[in-house]
């Protein structure tokens, strides 16, 4: 086998990098444009045709009445599905929805997840089991679940009312067919689902911060409240900021679990922006509309992305979305 | 040489799991499933889920094909149906109601057009064709039609001392609470399906402006009619009384706990349900249905024009696709041959479309016979709002009567909402 | 120890118990009610929601166990979650093997583009979607659920494996070059063989992934040929709506598969999880 002369490998990057920064940065030994190209040829067009398509032509769509059936949108109507939308009290239902459950999740589901996180943190036996277990939802397909819910929560002799019977409360209580508690119904099947995941997060948070900086504190005298606020609260910082931002970027596309469960229903009750977009584009082949809707999402993403990246994560992608990817055990 | 971490065999593995894959996928590539023949129908329910595979087999042997039958329940159906006319791609016989959607489908060009095609088509009453009749063409073929009317609970009736069924509103609503006030509950109802809470609607609509007032709205796109606001304010009354099984707001028309098993086991005094109801009732609730069952038409409304004799209804029937196979039309004329029709027609107690009744079905089960009554009485039919309309408005009427049923809508809004579905479709 | 503390960690201790129990208790309530619904028939459903079922009935299981459909199903959604994951992983390596390792023009605006693709809402692009996959006759294909979710699963594994190639060493990458290997025998012969434990991640990552999607197969697979598990229990439940008992064993036989899983792939599912989300 030839030898090479140059022993300069690896040109790892173009700009200063925190990681790569300690590596030596040589160039040479590059690859052709084609070799890199063959590299990124496959996964840049599935890129392109299936994510970048779909918008950009969502984007297009929006501009037409279209009942999608065949052939390509004609009829041009401006801005008229936007304006629709704006004043589709369904929509903004939606929105309201989307910020009920959002302000739940950070006020009730969150804290309830850390504080199981702590909780798990603690040496006690038995603390793996326990781990594993609240995990388990998690694994659970959103559609699968809403179907046992639906069934836990059916409305004559259904089983929550059983069980609440049986602890003595004789309450009939509509649990999906009350408008005014569904949200909060399915909120509690959001947290039944999610919570694991989060507290799974928190809890490899937690097992981030060194021990030593405890120790430390101790030798200073802090109580354990005192570390709690000083330590544990400020390093856990980004994995918080990082759940709130999955909490949120989740929220925003909801529709598994709620279409299954409810349909959306009562009258619009339940319904999110992912149903409405559903129920338009493909219950009454509205796909003008329906893609107006799409790219509204698209935008309520992008736009909370953005400033959350640019106000609260503040600082790089990659550098806050990830990190060494699962060595870490 | 260094020896790198290689592991070939690691990777033939992976690389021959891949091919695999892909082969394998790329026989079922084009999605068709090998059968000869798709099939969508939405009886989900024996005895018919059963009867209907059994036609299928027996098709299938004599004619040496294959047929992949799907018993869809009915809003599913529903849904996927949208989803396969937008594809473009629907299977070669599916379940159609007639009316607007059906035309949307044909003009998407998936249907085919029937015209001539079908040697069967001479024993079926020509009546029954009309929903499936677009621009002078046939895109379907019946099996069953009916009407829709009160489905009610004799028994419960008495106990509330009703003795008569109600022949008005004023007398209906009086029903109603004398049910109440006897801790009955008066009304099944499945309001999470929409569906059946627009027959309301649209009944009452029928008894204040008439089948013309109706049509004539139609045709204008305009339901802003004081009859329409009336119509509307009506069924907000009948749901202030709260007329409704508990959690019907949640409830779907065949599940264990849904409008038809309520009614099945006794729980509710009444439906409004098309001719399927009786059947459906015994199916879902797992019983034999209620001891004495009696059907009453929709009750007139005081100044309407709308007469009980006039009937909201309409039938099932099967369409084709546009690029199914010869054999699909055998399989439809297979259905209207006498031995197989008239033991549908005894299974699953259909209401016959045939041109000779008597001949497939001389002796009719006595709910049956309620409808055939009823339909050989009308002067006029209407069919379900939400098939004869396209699909986009048929879909506003639903979901806005659920939102009058659930006191979330004005009839104001209503008709507003109704109107701007159809400015948005013309 | 003192009297003092072992009481206050007993104390402590009992207070982690009830804790976890009532944890316990609200986590496996749903799952125990669809295991033992399962062995119930439908009037013990009704008459003894709570208690276990007496007799027990197997009927239901078996059942389903012996239908076509369920078979066909797993079938499916293991089909289809194993070639998504196969895609994925190896179109994300090699353009994060470019991306961590090689210099050019262009290269950070092109990754902020598939970074970015981490805040695409999937349901914003299933109505689109679905009409590109209609021009292109993927409707009702497996691909037609494939591709998609393998292009969606590109970011996320892309941002995790360039992070991990850029952390070997460039002595490695020096050694290979002066074997004489060229950008391809170093990808496939050194790197990857090196970053299989993150292969394992990323790859459990698109597994469950595409176990769980719902909506693009539901407007993708109209026809039953390749239903996943996702819309076969959903259709399983609407077409024997009245049969509780019944529905309930397929929910429970639906979730075995991802329990199974779970429990030999704990190690990895949690790693990925908490790579994506969490600072190591």
């Amino acid at each position: 086998m030839t030898i090479k002369e140059s022993p300069r490998v690896s040109p790892v990057t173009g700009r200063p990098d925190r990681r790569a920064g300690s590596r030596p940065r040589r160039r040479s030994g590059r690859p052709g444009a084609g070799t890199l190209a063959t590299f990124i040829a496959p996964g840049l067009m599935l890129f392109l045709m299936f994510v970048i398509l779909p918008v950009l032509f969502a984007a297009y769509v929006a501009f037409f009445r279209w009942n999608g059936l065949g052939g390509v949108p004609t009829e041009f109507i401006g801005l008229e599905n936007f304006r629709n939308l704006v004043q589709d009290d369904v929509f903004l239902g939606d929105l309201w929805r989307l910020a009920l459950i959002v302000v739940l999740s950070l006020l009730v589901q969150l804290p309830l997840s850390f504080g199981l996180a702590m909780l798990l943190h603690q040496r006690f036996p038995g603390r793996t089991a326990f781990r594993l277990l609240f995990f388990v939802p998690y694994v659970l397909t959103e559609a699968v679940t809403a179907v046992l819910f639906r069934l836990v929560f059916s409305p004559r002799r259904g089983f929550a009312d059983s069980l609440l019977a049986n602890l003595g409360i004789d309450a009939q209580i509509g649990w999906l067919s009350d408008r005014d508690i569904i949200m909060f119904v399915i909120f509690g099947i959001l947290t039944w689902k999610f919570f694991g995941f989060h507290m799974i997060l928190f809890l490899a948070g937690r097992q981030n911060i060194p021990d030593e900086l405890y120790e430390a504190a101790a030798i200073d005298g802090a109580t354990g409240a005192q570390a709690f606020r000083s330590i544990t609260l400020p390093l856990m910082g980004p994995t918080v900021r990082m759940i709130v931002f999955l909490s949120v970027i989740g929220s925003v596309q909801l529709f598994d679990l709620v279409y299954v469960l409810t349909g959306g229903g009562p009258f619009h009750a339940s319904e999110t922006l992912a149903i409405t977009m559903y129920e338009q584009g493909f219950q009454r082949n509205q796909i003008g509309y329906a893609s107006a809707l799409s790219i509204a999402m698209f935008v309520i993403s992008l736009v909370f992305a953005l400033l959350y990246q640019r106000y609260v994560l503040n600082r790089d992608l990659q550098g806050s979305l990830t990190t060494a990817g699962g060595n870490r055990s | 040489m260094r020896n790198p971490l290689l592991r070939p065999r690691a990777l033939v593995a992976a690389g021959a799991a891949a091919a695999l894959a892909l082969t394998a996928a790329a026989c079922g590539d084009s999605g068709e499933s090998d059968a000869d023949l798709t099939w969508w129908h939405i009886q989900n329910q024996d005895p018919l889920m059963s009867t209907w595979q059994e036609f299928a087999d027996d098709f299938a042997a004599d004619n040496d094909i294959t047929i992949d039958v799907q018993a869809i329940e009915n809003q599913a159906f529903k849904d996927r149906m949208g989803t396969a006319s937008q594809s473009g791609d629907v299977p070669d016989i599916f379940h159609t109601w007639g009316g607007g959607v059906l035309a949307e489908q044909v003009e998407a060009g998936l249907v085919q057009d029937l015209t001539g095609k079908l040697d069967c088509i001479d024993s079926i009453n020509p009546i029954a064709l009309e929903p499936y009749t677009i621009d002078g063409k046939l895109y379907g073929m019946p099996f069953d039609a009916g009407v829709v009317g009160f489905w009610y609970n004799e028994d419960l009736f008495a106990q509330a001392g009703i003795t008569q069924p109600p022949a008005t509103w004023d007398e209906f609503l009086a029903a109603v609470q004398a049910l109440k006030d006897e801790g009955i509950t008066p009304i099944a109802l499945a309001g999470a399906d929409k569906w059946p809470g627009h027959y309301y609607w649209t009944y009452l609509a029928m008894r204040t402006v008439g089948l013309d007032g109706l049509a004539s709205a139609a045709e204008a796109g305009d339901f802003s009619g004081d009859g329409f606001v009336q119509a509307g304010q009506m069924v907000a009354d009948l749901a202030a009384l709260e007329p409704f099984q508990p959690g019907f707001e949640s409830a779907v028309y065949g599940e264990a706990d849904g409008q038809s098993a309520t009614m099945g086991e006794g729980l509710a005094a009444m439906e409004l349900m098309g001719q399927w109801a009786p059947q459906a009732q015994r199916d879902n609730s797992g019983t034999e249905g209620p001891e004495n069952l009696g059907f009453f038409p929709f009750p007139t409304v005081e100044g309407g024009t709308g007469t009980t004799t006039e009937w909201l209804g309409g039938g099932n029937g099967y369409a084709v696709a546009a690029d199914a196979p010869d054999e699909a039309l055998d399989f439809l004329c297979n259905f209207m041959e006498p031995d197989n029709y008239t033991r549908a027609i005894a299974e699953g107690n259909l209401t016959p479309v045939a041109a000779d009744v008597a001949a497939v079905a001389p002796d009719l089960n006595e709910d049956t016979q309620k409808v055939v009554d009823a339909l050989a009485t009308a002067t006029g039919t209407q069919l379900y709002l939400d098939q004869a309309y396209p699909p986009a408005i048929g879909g506003v009427i639903n979901d806005a009567t659920e939102g009058l049923l659930l006191g979330q809508l004005t009839p104001e809004d209503f008709v507003a909402m109704v109107n701007e579905a159809w400015a948005a479709e013309a | 120890m003192s009297v003092n503390t072992r009481r206050a960690r007993l104390l402590r201790h009992t207070g982690f118990y009830v804790a976890a129990f009532l944890t316990t208790a609200f986590v496996a309530t749903p799952i125990l009610f669809a295991l033992l619904g399962g062995f119930k028939d439908n009037q013990q459903l009704r008459e003894n929601a709570l208690g276990l079922p007496s007799p027990w009935n197997v009927e239901n299981y078996t059942d389903v166990l012996e239908s076509g459909a369920f078979w066909q199903q797993v079938f499916s959604s293991i089909f289809i979650a194993l070639v998504t994951t196969f895609i994925v992983v190896i179109c994300s390596a090699m353009v994060a093997f470019v991306f961590a390792r090689y210099a050019f023009r262009g290269r950070e605006g092109l990754f902020t583009l598939f970074a970015a693709g981490m805040m695409f809402p999937f349901a914003v692009a299933v109505l689109p979607l679905f009409i590109i996959l209609r021009s292109f006759e993927l409707l009702n294909s497996p691909f037609g659920v494939i591709l998609p979710q393998a292009a969606f699963g590109l970011p996320l594994t892309i941002i995790i494996l360039r992070t991990f190639f850029r952390s070997i060493p460039g002595e490695v990458e020096e050694a290979a070059t002066i074997d004489g290997a060229g950008p391809w025998l170093f990808f496939t012969r050194i790197l990857l063989p090196m970053a299989r434990p993150v292969l394992a991640t990323v790859s459990v990552l698109a597994l469950v992934g595409s176990w769980n999607s719902f909506l693009l197969p539901l407007v993708v697979l109209q026809k039953s040929t390749w239903w996943t598990l996702p819309l076969g229990v959903t259709q399983f439940s609407g077409q024997y709506a009245s049969d509780t008992a019944k529905v309930l064993a397929f929910v429970m036989l639906a979730m075995l598969p991802a329990l199974v899983f779970y429990a030999f792939a704990e190690r990895h599912l949690i790693s990925g999880l908490t790579s994506g989300g969490t600072k190591g």
